[in-house]
């Protein structure tokens, strides 16, 4: 099987190795008995799994969203301990982004627990401040799936996410973090220890593709997409930030269907179901 | 972790004439409607330059947090592209008629600053708008907003130093400057090693 869409100039950043002649075979086992998608998925519906949308909030009556279980808001207090404070309560989504991230989610598995961490609020300063702290929050609350629509270009948070990665690794809670849509720095999505995502041809969400090659090591429908918004709208939009929910959805089928998967095991077994495996 | 620094209005003010360049320029390269920059200024976003439709209205104008396309780009880092603008609830349709001019389609990236920081916003209406461009642009849109953030970075306090630095050669004699240029270029040099 190959990518079919044609090249784009307007595609964003990290897309291209999905696109023309696609990213060549997933890598395979060679197992007796491969790892099937009713396997991986089992009933599909995401059921235990406590899934983090780390973004501008979340609209938890929005039709296509279909609730959220707990919301935090990361809010920047220079009285508090670190300079952070958590609200916890019912917040809403100031530029819809969030809230397009849990209906993607959602429509892929209908039963996961989304928790609505937000990061991006009406202060445009130091959001990878918050963002960090927001992981953190993640870390310490039961978090298994994070989606990180976002990314810094900051060198200075460069060893702090490294940090937050690592410990996220050895905490089995798996990161999928959308590539920045220029070819610029884009922290954590470019580490290798993230689910690291940019768009695959067509809206199809049943379909991840796995590049080996990195450094957008998945690929999932971005392009042209229809999305949830504001106001229980919706839109179409193109981005890797509608991507990488995408893949947050299917980690949260495999680990609701094998809660103990390691993040390395969840990660072998998306690439054993990808759109590219066993060309 | 530390927070990113933000410049003073005065820092940019100093710019807004070469600003308004790199909009003119990246309009001409793109024949867009228009090309405007617009920088982050407390919890907001300010138009400090812009080149074409609606340039002179659009200078000076304030959004607030989460106002409009361009409050989207500055909050989240991230570029954005829409063909049908007026239909998309992000689009801030009270400043675009303020302006004189409605667009059909925006494309915004964010201008980063040395950090990696988002500082601003570059806005282009229009892409394609008139049949009069070069055959190659200099560079797509991100190309001309790196130029922008360059710009913004020389004028912090580093830049200044610069500036000064140059000011006190000027005021040099030949003879000493020479002495101060070579004593310069040895250090530049043992740092680049």
């Amino acid at each position: 099987m190959s990518a079919d869409a044609t090249p784009d100039d307007d595609l964003p950043a990290w897309s291209e190795p999905f696109h023309g002649d696609g990213p060549g075979a997933a890598p395979d086992l060679g197992l007796d008995h491969p790892i099937t998608r009713e396997w991986a998925y089992g009933d599909g519906s995401g059921r235990g799994v406590r899934l983090a949308v780390v973004d501008s909030g979340v609209d938890g009556t929005h039709p296509l969203v279909g609730g959220v279980a707990e919301y935090v808001d990361v809010v920047r207090d220079p009285e508090a301990d670190e300079g952070i404070r958590f609200e916890l309560g019912e917040h809403d989504d100031l530029y819809g982004h969030g809230t397009a991230c849990a209906a993607i989610v959602r429509s892929l598995a209908p039963e996961v627990e989304i928790v609505s961490v937000r990061v991006l609020g009406a202060d445009l300063k130091g959001s990878a401040f918050n963002f960090a702290h927001g992981l953190d929050w993640c870390l310490e609350h039961g978090v298994r799936v994070a989606n990180l629509s976002l990314s810094t270009s900051n060198d200075k948070y460069a060893e702090t996410f490294h940090e937050i990665v690592d410990d996220a690794t050895f905490a089995r809670m798996l990161l999928v973090s959308a590539m920045n849509n220029e070819r610029k720095r884009t922290i954590p999505s470019e580490y290798a220890g993230v689910f690291s995502v940019a768009c695959a041809p067509g809206t199809d969400r049943e379909q991840v593709w796995c590049n080996p090659n990195g450094p957008a090591e998945w690929g999932a429908a971005g392009v042209d997409v229809d999305i949830a918004w504001n106001a229980h709208g919706s839109i179409t939009a193109t981005g890797n930030s509608f991507a990488a929910p995408v893949v947050a959805g299917h980690l949260a089928r495999i680990v609701g269907a094998h809660p103990e998967l390691t993040v390395w095991q969840a990660r072998t077994v998306l690439a054993a179901v990808a759109a590219n495996a066993a060309l | 972790m530390t927070d990113r620094e933000l410049r003073t209005e005065s820092d940019v003010g100093s710019s807004a004439s070469l600003l308004t360049l790199i909009c003119e320029l990246a309009r001409w390269s793109h024949g867009a409607a228009a090309v405007s920059v617009a920088i982050i200024d407390g919890n907001g976003l300010e138009y400090v330059a812009s080149s074409g439709a609606g340039a002179d209205e659009i200078v000076g104008t304030r959004l607030g947090a989460g106002e409009g396309l361009a409050g989207f780009v500055a909050a989240t880092g991230q570029s954005l592209a829409v063909r049908d603008a007026v239909s998309d609830p992000r689009f801030n349709r009270e400043v675009a008629e303020r302006t004189g001019y409605v667009p059909n389609a925006i494309q915004i990236v964010p201008i980063l600053d040395a950090d990696g920081d988002v500082t601003g916003v570059m806005s282009m209406l229009d892409r394609g708008h008139h049949d009069d461009v070069p055959n190659d642009p200099p560079f797509a849109l991100p190309g001309f907003a790196d130029l922008a953030a360059a710009l913004l970075t020389r004028s912090q306090p580093d830049g200044g130093r610069v500036v000064e630095v140059a000011r006190r050669l000027d005021e040099m004699s030949s003879r000493d400057r020479g002495a101060a240029l070579t004593a310069i270029s040895a250090v530049l040099d043992a740092i680049a090693r």
